[in-house]
C-alpha cells in the first residue's frame, strides 16, 4: 500500500512546500519538506517506494516551479537511490544516518538544480547560489528531520508493535 | 498482492503520468490538459494551505505584547497624520501640473491604470528562484509580461499563465532586469536581481552622482514597465578605476517574496512614455503679418 500512497503524499509535499514552507524560516532558510519525507521514506520504508514518492512530488514540483520541467522529479530520484545507498551502508540503527543522508541529499539536490539552471542559460553562479540559497537550507532541514524522523519512526515502532501484539 | 508488487505498479502509473505529459508537451505546448488538469488540483489546495496558514499565524499574533502592540499604534497614527499632509501637498502639486500641462498641450504624465487584485497562493518552491504564484489565470484576463505592483511599487512581471493561476518573476530574481533611473539625479541603469534576493543597479555612468538614500523608479524605456514606479532606495553605490560603469545596491521597500497581495496591471500595453506632444505654435507678431 505505501507505494501508492506515495503519489498522493508526493503532491501535498509539493503543496505545502510551495504554500506553507517558506513562511516557516529557521535561521534564514526554509526547510525542504519534500526531501526530507523523501529521505525519512526511504530510510524507514525502502528504496522503491521513495521512487515512486519522488516522482509524484517531482510532477507537482515541476508543474508549480518555473524550473526547467524534469528538474524536480530528476533530482529527487537521484536523491532517493543516494539515500538508499548511505542507508545500505551505514549501519542501520545509527542516529546519525537520517543527518548524514539528509546533509548529503541537500547539497546533491543543490547542485543539481544549479547545474540545470546553468544548462538552460539561467543566472546560477555556483559559489553564490551555495552560499545564499543551498547551504541555508542545511539547518532548516536538519531541524525538520530530527521532527519528520523521529516522529515517523515512533510511529513504525507503534505500528510493528501493534502487528506483534 | 504482496508488498513487492505494489511498487512497480504505482510507478508504472506515475512514469506513464510523465510520459503523457511529455507527449502533450510537445503535441500541444500552449493547452497541455494534463498541466491544466494538475494545476487545477494544485491550485485550490495552495489557496486552501495558503489561507489557513494565515490564519494560524494571525491566531499567533494574538498572543504578542500589547504594550508594544500600543506603542506602534501611535507611531503609525502618527505616521498616518504626516503621510496625510504630504498626500494633500502632492495631490495640490498634480492638479498644478496637469493644469500647466494641458496649456502647454502635453499628453497626461499619469497614465490611468486597470489594475486587478490578487492573492498571493505560493512561492517557487526552489530555492534559486525568485518567483510567486497567484490565484489569477488566464480567466480574469491575465497575461504573460503583465507588470505586478504592491502598494508600494513594483513587484515583477507575469511569467506563465495558466487558467486559474500566474507565475511572477520577482524583480529580485537573477534573470530580471528593469531599465531604471535615479530620481533626484535622472542617471539611468539597470536594476537586475541577486541571487541572495536583493537588487542591485547596473550601468550607471561614473560621473553620475549616486547616495544613499536616493530612490530608484522605472525609466519606462524598453517599454516593459511603465516609467515612474517605485522600486526601491539606494543603499551603497561602488564603484573602481578599472570598472566601466559604477553600480549601486537597492533595497526594495519591502521583502518581495513576503507579500500577501499584489495587483496585476492589465492595461500594460495602454501606457504611454508620456512624450511631450508637438507644442502649440506660438502665436503669430504683427511683423511677420
Amino acid at each position: 500500500m505505501g507505494a501508492y500512497l506515495a503519489i498522493p503524499a508526493g503532491i501535498l509535499g509539493a503543496v505545502l512546500q510551495s504554500a506553507l514552507m517558506p513562511h516557516l524560516r529557521i535561521l534564514g532558510g526554509t526547510p525542504n519538506l519534500v526531501l526530507v519525507v523523501l529521505i525519512t521514506w526511504v530510510l524507514l520504508v525502502r528504496t522503491q517506494d521513495g521512487i515512486v514518492f519522488a516522482l509524484s512530488a517531482g510532477v507537482a514540483l515541476d508543474t508549480i516551479s518555473s524550473a526547467p520541467f524534469g528538474l524536480a522529479m530528476v533530482a529527487l530520484t537521484i536523491v532517493a537511490l543516494l539515500a538508499g545507498l548511505v542507508g545500505a551502508n551505514l549501519f542501520r540503527a545509527a542516529w546519525y544516518l537520517p543527518y548524514v543522508s539528509v546533509t548529503v541529499g541537500t547539497l546533491v539536490y543543490g547542485l543539481l538544480g544549479i547545474m540545470a539552471l546553468q544548462a538552460v542559460g539561467r543566472l546560477a553562479p555556483v559559489g553564490l547560489s551555495m552560499r545564499h540559497a543551498v547551504l541555508p537550507e542545511l539547518v532548516p532541514n536538519l531541524v525538520l528531520m530530527a521532527i519528520v524522523y523521529e516522529l515517523a519512526h515512533a510511529l513504525a515502532r507503534f505500528r510493528r508493535r501493534g502487528e506483534i501484539g | 498482492m504482496s508488498r513487492s508488487r505494489h511498487w512497480p505498479v504505482a510507478l508504472i502509473l506515475v512514469l506513464a503520468l510523465i510520459l503523457a505529459w511529455l507527449i502533450l508537451d510537445r503535441t500541444q505546448p500552449d493547452h497541455n490538459p494534463l498541466r491544466d488538469a494538475l494545476d487545477g488540483v494544485l491550485t485550490p489546495l495552495q489557496y486552501a494551505t495558503t489561507v489557513s496558514g494565515r490564519e494560524f499565524s494571525g491566531l499567533s499574533s494574538i498572543f504578542a505584547d500589547r504594550l508594544e502592540l500600543s506603542r506602534e499604534n501611535e507611531q503609525l497614527k502618527q505616521q498616518v497624520a504626516e503621510l496625510r499632509s504630504h498626500v494633500a501637498l502632492l495631490q495640490e502639486a498634480q492638479i498644478e501640473n496637469e493644469t500647466l500641462r494641458k496649456q502647454l498641450g502635453f499628453k497626461s504624465a499619469v497614465p490611468s491604470y486597470e489594475l486587478l487584485s490578487a492573492e498571493v497562493i505560493g512561492h517557487d518552491p526552489n530555492a534559486l528562484l525568485q518567483y510567486l504564484i497567484i490565484d489569477r489565470g488566464a480567466q480574469d484576463g491575465v497575461a504573460v509580461a503583465m507588470p505586478v505592483l504592491a502598494d508600494t511599487g513594483l513587484v515583477g512581471r507575469i511569467s506563465e499563465v495558466s487558467a486559474n493561476s500566474a507565475k511572477v518573476m520577482l524583480i529580485s530574481d537573477p534573470s530580471s532586469s528593469v531599465s531604471a533611473i535615479i530620481q533626484r539625479t535622472r542617471a539611468t541603469g539597470v536594476v537586475r536581481g541577486n541571487v541572495d534576493g536583493g537588487l542591485t543597479m547596473y550601468y550607471l555612468s561614473p560621473g553620475d552622482v549616486v547616495e544613499p538614500g536616493d530612490v530608484v523608479l522605472t525609466s519606462g524605456l524598453g517599454g516593459n514597465f511603465p516609467r515612474r514606479l517605485n522600486i526601491g532606495q539606494v543603499t551603497s553605490a561602488s564603484y573602481s578605476d578599472v570598472d566601466m560603469f559604477q553600480q549601486a545596491q537597492v533595497v526594495a521597500p519591502q521583502v518581495l517574496r513576503s507579500l500577501e497581495e499584489v495587483m496585476v496591471l492589465l492595461n500594460a500595453t495602454d501606457y504611454e512614455l508620456a512624450e511631450p506632444e508637438q507644442p502649440p505654435a506660438p502665436p503669430a507678431t504683427q511683423a511677420e503679418e
